[in-house]
């Protein structure tokens, strides 16, 4: 029992890091794809394109930064702490990039034929990574109260 | 990659279709453009794109095709389209296509089809048949364009039924639309959509080319057509 609960301690460490990535993956593929197909029926303002495919990158950042704030040893005692908010911050953050990468693609999408929408058509992409922020910045709040040893 | 955004490439590499298939403006793709694009479908998507385009192209209905060989087709073909989850899009177009049958067939006075003909699709196929002798054959509430395509159809104004159709089709297809999607689905609607406006584009430029070759016969009297190789 003792060791499953090392063992969570240590999936709850990593785990922020870990799903932000998976996420980021998955979000920026899905967003790539979309400017490069972008790339074959437009003329200009390639570089916008592929500029925000790489929005959805930012999660894996958050997640490294989540996983150093909870970085502490791992014990009994920090275990619970670490899994539970390590787990719950990892899978928003792998969400949060998933669905940022849908909304790059659709904007993409729509402003390859109407340039001019681009930056409104950014606006649903932002407003999801807002809450990856959240998720992002409580995680480093409740993580001070996560005890040391 | 889940099947969600299975052609998001593809789907970004089209250019938007425009607001209505009646615009003036030239095709935003050429057919031979789509077709190479559309090489990127995975073998079971593109049969199933080839099996859309043999129930719903008119080329593929000549007169010795029989509704029984259509039909069989449909039943043959519609389980591959329900897996790709395009099945509802092929029924709803040929249960359209049946109610303009049936409006046709009311008014060259043939009677009702008999019990268990293949005649048409879709689930309403016996209701039609029961109500043979209404006006909207007892679905208007249903297809709220069958009285507008009746009005059409009897007053013998083909251009304005044939409009009337493409509309429907085109707004049906616009609400069926997903647009976070990106799948299979949404190419088949893209495909649909550009069939329209090529098929509008394609009318017009033959009424054009009717029109002006009724203008130079009509202004040159017996002399006949320029450049017509017959040396005239």
């Amino acid at each position: 029992m003792e060791q499953l609960i090392i063992a969570l301690g240590w999936a709850g460490l990593y785990g922020p890091m870990a799903l932000g990535a998976i996420g980021s993956i998955i979000g920026c593929a899905i967003a790539g794809q979309a400017a490069i197909g972008a790339l074959l029926e437009t003329e200009t303002g390639h570089g916008r394109f592929i500029g925000l495919s790489a929005m959805p990158s930012s999660q894996s950042i958050y997640g490294i930064v989540v996983m150093f704030s909870l970085q502490r040893p791992v014990t009994e005692a920090t275990s619970a702490g670490l899994f539970s908010v390590g787990l719950l911050a990892g899978v928003a953050l792998l969400l949060s990039a998933v669905y940022q990468g849908s909304c790059c693609a659709s904007a993409i999408n729509s402003a390859k034929s109407k340039p001019e929408i681009f930056g409104l058509s950014i606006a649903p992409a932002a407003i999801v990574e807002g809450f990856g922020v959240f998720a992002f910045i409580f995680a480093l709040v409740i993580s001070g109260d996560i005890p040391m040893q | 990659m889940s099947k969600r955004h299975q052609y998001v490439d593809l789907l970004a590499s089209l250019p938007a279709l425009p607001a209505t298939p009646f615009e003036r403006e030239p095709l935003p793709i050429s057919a031979i453009r789509l077709a190479h694009r559309l090489e990127i479908l995975s073998d079971a998507h593109r049969d199933s794109l080839q099996a859309l385009e043999i129930l719903l192209d008119w080329r593929h209905l000549g007169m010795d095709v029989s509704t029984e060989v259509h039909v069989r087709r449909y039943r043959l073909t519609a389980p591959q389209l329900v897996e790709h989850g395009v099945g509802d899009l092929v029924e709803t177009l040929l249960e359209r296509h049946t109610l303009m049958t049936a409006l046709r067939r009311r008014r060259l006075g043939h009677p009702a089809p008999l019990p268990g003909e293949a005649w048409g699709f879709g689930p309403r196929l016996a209701h039609i048949g029961t109500h043979w002798q209404a006006s909207l054959f007892g679905v208007g509430p249903v297809f709220p364009w069958l009285a507008e395509a009746r009005e059409h159809l009897e007053h013998d104004r083909p251009r304005e039924l044939e409009r009337q159709l493409f509309e429907e089709s085109w707004r049906w297809l616009g609400r069926a639309q997903r647009h976070d999607r990106f799948d299979f689905r949404e190419v088949v609607i893209y495909w649909l959509r550009w069939r329209l406006v090529a098929a509008w584009q394609r009318y017009n430029a033959e009424a054009a080319e009717r029109r002006l070759r009724a203008d130079i016969e009509r202004g040159l009297g017996n002399d006949g057509i320029p450049f017509s190789g017959d040396g005239s």
